[in-house]
């Protein structure tokens, strides 16, 4: 073909349709607003079943935890003869010229609510070996424990009619039991070294306090659910965390051998720098025209000290800002312990609840005659509380029954955001190496 | 760098391009209305009629809004939501490629396309008219070509054919639209 004509093809179709417009038809807008509902609707489900699978998880957790514990509390409400063991070990160093020593018994050796003892392995009673059984004080001596303990009535729910007062392994094997037969119609007040009382740990023994210090590296998930939030995007440009830190104190309240609980009080400081943007007029919830600078954290009004009042939609450039957040913290957290020789590691998740304290960012203001520093501006539109899970690993260290000292790995994410009525919905989320002290009561 | 939409002012398409990532309605309504004409005729440019340019707006359109996070904010927005209606109307081609008379039109069938005013100059309608009746690859290789401005080598392998089977496409796509076109292009001279 004529290249001349090729060309003035192209040039004809290309000239001619540049401009053109052809409007869709009406429905194909209602087909494309049909697909977006759905996809919405996928979207908001898909977020709320998140949300809905971590709370159910950490319910799941605490429900598994707080029943554990429940069912461990009660098991121990039977009777342990261990104190009576340690009650007496003073006392009684050898019997028959020989050594003993105190003996370990396990913790099944417990006597049931109907004084049957539910140990195994014990051998019958030698009869011969009964002293005097029946009289006030009786003792066994052989190398196992006695199966005639399945006939004392020893516990708390009815009163004992014997009472094991020592029992003592010698070396190698032999086994030493003394008994005292308490008349009751005599005296009805039991000695208080004879009643054996269930095997407690005082509060004291069960509390630990951990001070530590967190560095952290902190970042905001950010959602433009909000309808103002046109300049969302540029605020998270423009806007990145500097430092972040955490200074606090753990209370653990250790629940049996294995989960503990903690809680306790930490204050945590974030700095961002904001760069230079332009910040416009607008009127503020009062009526008054502003100078707005945005963060991803909420907003600022600047106060410039001007002659003429500034109209809605006139600007001000604004230099490097440093915006500052202060949270006090209140976590509560489930923990299990995986004891390894002189460490130990505490996995724990839960909830932390955070409330804010400070929040201000400071810059300078330029524009036409104006050139000026602005401090302390406080940052409106944050929630006062909000909360979020936090997940930790706390390695110990012990360095005696007293005192460990921790290493703290730490990841925290906020479920609520902290902010309302801002450009942007802010949930931070941060993660902390931190480093701390265990001394136990 | 966001550069300037169509008759919309940086400023402004900015916020809608947030109220879209924010999925707000009313903003994705509003980029609709501003780009959709442009599109449908891009749309109906790479489509055999109107009905299937409408089917790759909406793909397109849909496409846009879920995928708007990945725009960078970089150069042009309508250069980018082109780049996605051509991917529509591509995948569209692609998936009923076996379905397509990939063959010139014969004479018969010029007889059957549509009759053109060739009185006065086409009409814009027209000439879109005369693209739709391409068979679909040449209808390809001549919008990329012509008005996308891609040079034969890029169109062979965005395609995956040959460089000549895509000078010959749009050789052949010439050929047929000249036929229809002669009496107006003699009229122009």
């Amino acid at each position: 073909m004529d290249e001349n004509l090729q060309n003035q093809v192209d040039k004809l179709f290309r000239e001619s349709l540049q401009s053109y417009r052809d409007k869709p038809s009406v429905e194909i807008w209602d087909n494309i607003e049909n697909q977006l509902d759905k996809e919405d609707d996928r979207l908001f489900k898909t977020r709320t079943n998140k949300r809905f699978w971590i709370t159910a998880g950490i319910f799941l957790v605490l429900s598994c935890a707080g029943t554990f514990t429940l069912f461990n509390f009660h098991s121990n409400k039977n009777i342990s003869v261990k104190n009576i063991q340690k009650k007496n070990y003073d006392s009684v160093n050898s019997v028959n010229n020989r050594v003993y020593q105190i003996l370990t018994l396990p913790d099944s050796l417990i006597l049931n609510s109907e004084g049957k003892y539910k140990g195994a392995g014990m051998t019958e009673l030698n009869p011969g070996n009964r002293n005097n059984f029946g009289n006030k004080t009786s003792s066994y001596i052989g190398n196992s424990i006695p199966k005639f303990l399945n006939y004392l009535e020893i516990n708390d729910f009815s009163l004992p009619e014997f009472y094991p007062l020592n029992i003592k392994a010698p070396v190698p094997k032999l086994y030493s039991i003394q008994f005292e037969k308490f008349d009751y119609s005599e005296n009805p007040n039991i000695p208080e070294n004879l009643i054996i009382k269930p095997e407690k740990h005082s509060l004291k023994n069960r509390l630990s306090i951990t001070p530590y210090f967190s560095q952290e590296f902190a970042g905001y998930s950010l959602s433009d659910d909000d309808a103002t939030a046109a300049d969302g995007q540029e605020i998270e440009n423009r806007e990145r965390n500097v430092f972040s830190a955490s200074l606090g104190i753990y209370l653990n309240y250790k629940m049996n051998k294995r989960w503990v609980i903690q809680s306790g009080i930490s204050y945590s400081w974030s700095s961002s720098i904001i760069d230079s943007a332009t910040s416009y007029a607008v009127k503020d919830n009062s009526g008054n025209v502003q100078f707005k600078l945005n963060t991803i954290s909420g907003y600022g009004f600047l106060q410039p000290s001007l002659t003429i009042q500034p109209s809605v939609g006139d600007s001000v450039l604004t230099a490097k800002a440093y915006s500052q957040l202060h949270y006090l913290t209140v976590p509560l957290i489930l923990s299990y312990k995986i004891p390894m020789n002189r460490f130990s590691l505490l996995v724990g998740a839960g909830i932390s609840f955070n409330l804010l304290t400070g929040a201000a960012v400071e810059t300078k203001i330029y524009g036409p005659n104006l050139d000026q520093d602005l401090a302390a501006i406080p940052i409106k539109g944050l929630k006062n509380i909000n909360y979020g899970i936090i997940v930790k690993a706390d390695l110990e260290y012990h360095i005696n029954s007293s005192w460990g000292v921790n290493l703290i790995p730490c990841f925290k994410n906020s479920l609520s955001p902290i902010n309302i009525h801002s450009a942007l919905s802010a949930y931070p989320y941060n993660f902390g190496i931190g480093a701390g002290i265990t001394y136990r009561f | 760098m966001l550069t300037k939409g169509q008759n919309i002012p940086i400023r402004e398409l900015q916020k809608l391009i947030n109220g879209c990532l924010a999925r707000d309605r009313s903003c994705q309504k509003k980029i609709y209305e501003v780009y959709g004409p442009s599109m449908m005729t891009l749309c109906l440019r790479y489509s055999k009629n109107r009905q299937e340019a409408e089917e790759v707006l909406q793909d397109g359109f849909l496409q846009m809004y879920k995928y708007i996070s990945q725009f960078k904010n970089e150069g042009s927005f309508e250069g980018w939501l082109r780049r996605i209606m051509i991917n529509c109307a591509f995948q569209r081609y692609r998936s009923g490629m076996n379905r397509f008379n990939l063959l010139p039109l014969t004479e018969e069938q010029f007889i059957l396309s549509p009759q053109i005013d060739l009185a006065d100059r086409l009409s814009e309608k027209e000439l879109i008219g005369l693209i739709q009746t391409l068979p679909p690859a040449y209808r390809l290789v001549f919008n990329l070509y012509v008005f996308e401005g891609l040079k034969h080598r890029e169109i062979a392998s965005l395609l995956n054919i040959t460089e000549g089977t895509s000078k010959s496409n749009l050789s052949d796509a010439r050929n047929i639209l000249k036929k229809h076109l002669t009496p107006a292009l003699k009229m122009a001279r």
